[in-house]
């Protein structure tokens, strides 16, 4: 083995629990999220002499896994389609909206009006918890753009969302609760 | 406050006071909207809870790195780096295909500088006084045995006659003494052969040493075999080849070819005969 593979392997270590992790959330799934993040460590390991600074190592490994999933998931073979019918969708929102399946599918459901690249972003941010200064050092792009990005794509997230609820309904009103807790520092604006 | 304000305040997450309280319960749309925002930060929020097991690192590496191995012996590989990969496993193999290739190409490619006969011309000195008069009938003479291409140019300030535009040897012999015959010139010709300096590879050389001719003999005369192979060395260029096949005991046909190329360089005739008889 020689010491650039052994670089790149000291190197994936401490990345890779959060890394698969990512993955798995970008697929939906464990199966099809631990072949992407398979893939994508070939693709890096064999592209790491390119690599140039060690200590971007986590933006550049993170690029390559959205640049993967955007390449599996721009064949139209494999659009996918949510499998729950619009009335399990309020069913479930009247149970508790903390329930961890309602919310899994309720992303999903929301994550199918975005393109790779956007919920690639989206689950970083919101998810990861990444930074709007390590997006933008992810992407090459300023941070205002990734600001606007971000805004744009809850906004068509919750646009989706907005779709499959009632015009009236008695939960609506406790949602002045939630819009009074305090926001994070990294909200975009 | 109307919709659109209500949206940007729902958009931008600003706490919502009185008046956006008041908008969201007369709106269902903006209603919606807000109840949507709370599904998508609960489900965001949960999201960050479910931590599945990650796959143990050394699993994932010991995996990959067989894949990594299979991938390089694999057919699905790109042409060139498994053809960089089988060099690099052959040294030695890698360094003789490269001479070879090389040598190919220096053979094929690279051009050289040769020079090669292009014709002959016959000079004759101290011609005799008034040949100048005779030249005409020179010309014709030479026109009667079929070299009527040739030039006749006298000099008679200085007594020397060239006869040039002559392919070979042999009829440059033959116009030195049709010129001897009609001017009566007891001198003795001089026979140059005309070089030129051409630039081609040494395969283009090689090329015009070398003429191959192919008949079939099966069924067919002597005289035919001859008529052909008589055409196809006129046609490579070979106007003067003499060419006798004659069958002997036992039905072997001998084929024998006098020919000198135009470019007076030794060359390599090969005669192929094809025959179904065993």
């Amino acid at each position: 083995m020689n010491s650039a593979t052994d670089r790149f392997w000291n190197l994936l270590e401490p990345e890779h629990p959060k890394a698969e992790l990512f993955c798995r959330r970008l697929c939906g799934n464990k199966a099809e999220g631990d072949d992407l993040y398979q893939d994508a460590v070939l693709t890096a390991l064999r592209g790491f002499e390119s690599l140039r600074v060690e200590t971007a190592f986590r933006p550049w490994l993170y690029r390559i896994i959205v640049n993967r999933y955007r390449k599996l998931y721009r064949s139209p073979w494999r659009t996918r389609r949510a499998e729950i019918t619009d009335e399990e969708l309020v069913e479930s929102r009247s149970k508790d909206p903390t329930d961890r399946y309602a919310a899994r599918r309720w992303l999903e459901r929301g994550f199918r009006v975005l393109s790779p690249k956007e919920k690639a972003l989206i689950v970083l941010y919101e998810i990861e918890s990444w930074s709007i200064s390590e997006l933008a050092q992810l992407y090459g792009r300023p941070e205002g753009t990734i600001k606007s990005s971000l805004s744009r794509t809850r906004r068509r997230m919750r646009k989706e969302i907005a779709r499959y609820l009632k015009p009236t309904q008695p939960e609506n009103r406790t949602c002045e609760a939630t819009y009074a807790m305090p926001r994070s520092e990294n909200s975009p604006e | 406050m109307r919709c659109h304000e209500a949206k940007i305040r729902l958009n931008s997450a600003s706490p919502i006071d009185q008046e956006l309280r008041e908008h969201l319960t007369n709106c269902p749309a903006c209603a919606r909207l807000a109840g949507a925002e709370e599904i998508l930060r609960g489900s965001f929020d949960d999201s960050k809870s479910d931590v599945s097991e990650a796959t143990p690192f050394e699993f994932v590496r010991a995996r990959l790195e067989a894949r990594s191995a299979q991938v390089h012996s694999s057919k699905e590989h790109s042409i060139m780096s498994s053809l960089f990969s089988r060099v690099s496993a052959h040294p030695r193999m890698s360094i003789g295909l490269i001479a070879a290739v090389l040598l190919f190409a220096v053979v094929t490619l690279v051009p050289f500088s040769y020079t090669h006969t292009v014709g002959y011309k016959v000079t004759c000195a101290q011609a005799p006084a008034g040949v100048e008069a005779s030249l005409g009938q020179v010309a014709k003479a030479l026109g009667a045995i079929g070299l009527g291409e040739a030039n006749v140019n006298a000099s008679p300030d200085r007594g020397i006659v060239e006869l040039t535009g002559f392919s070979t040897e042999k009829q440059a012999r033959e116009a030195a003494a049709t010129f001897a015959h009609v001017t009566g010139y007891a001198g003795t010709p001089t026979i140059t052969s005309i070089r030129e300096t051409v630039s081609g590879s040494i395969y283009a050389q090689l090329r015009e040493q070398f003429f191959e001719v192919r008949v079939a003999v099966d069924n067919r005369t002597d005289a035919e075999i001859a008529a052909e192979i008589t055409s196809r060395l006129q046609a490579a260029g070979l106007k003067d080849a003499d060419v006798s096949v004659k069958t002997g005991s036992g039905g072997v046909r001998q084929i024998d070819v006098t020919a000198s190329p135009s470019s007076g360089a030794t060359s390599t005739i090969t005669i192929t005969a094809d025959s179904t008889r065993k």
